[in-house]
């Protein structure tokens, strides 16, 4: 019985020491971020929300395609998080 | 179930993510989907340059390996 209870307590401790990965996207609503997909596209943009996919909406975004068109400027967008590769919050 | 990178906190990783990009940086969290956080990150380019991206989040599903 005590054994069980020590090593809940021992993995609760670990889980809080982790910086969750969905609360840095959390934390980063309401600023500018850089989303990096799977093939060469950049979009930075302010973050308004995401759901539990990291789907997000996004305004005042710069789409980046590094394989050469200029960068597109893009109002309000909804980036479907299936090919989302890095989030970097400014 | 989580991932078991408990032995892996707060250490310098290289982490290999699809297609050609390189990340380097401290692992600070994940979580049951292979989603992490790095701290102090740089993003190693094909041509060796290195970027200071300070810290991020990368999806699971983009992860490749991790060493």
């Amino acid at each position: 019985m005590t054994d069980e209870t020590s090593n809940v307590s021992a993995e609760a401790e670990v889980q809080e020491q982790t910086i969750l990965p969905l609360e840095i996207i959390d934390k980063s609503i309401g600023q500018y971020i850089h989303v990096l997909m799977s093939g060469n596209k950049e979009f930075k943009g302010k973050l308004v929300g995401f759901d539990d996919f990291v789907n997000m909406v996004l305004e005042d975004v710069t789409e980046i395609d590094n394989d050469g068109p200029s960068p597109k400027q893009i109002k309000k967008m909804l980036l479907n998080g299936a090919h989302v590769s890095m989030i970097i919050p400014n | 179930s989580a991932p078991e990178l408990k032995s892996y906190m707060d250490k310098k990783l290289s982490i290999q993510l699809n297609g050609t990009r390189k990340v380097t940086g401290t692992l600070r969290g994940y979580d049951v989907f292979l989603n992490i956080t790095l701290v102090d990150a740089l993003e190693e380019s094909a041509d060796g340059e290195k970027l200071n991206i300070g810290t991020v989040v990368i999806r699971g599903n983009s992860i490749v390996s991790l060493e």
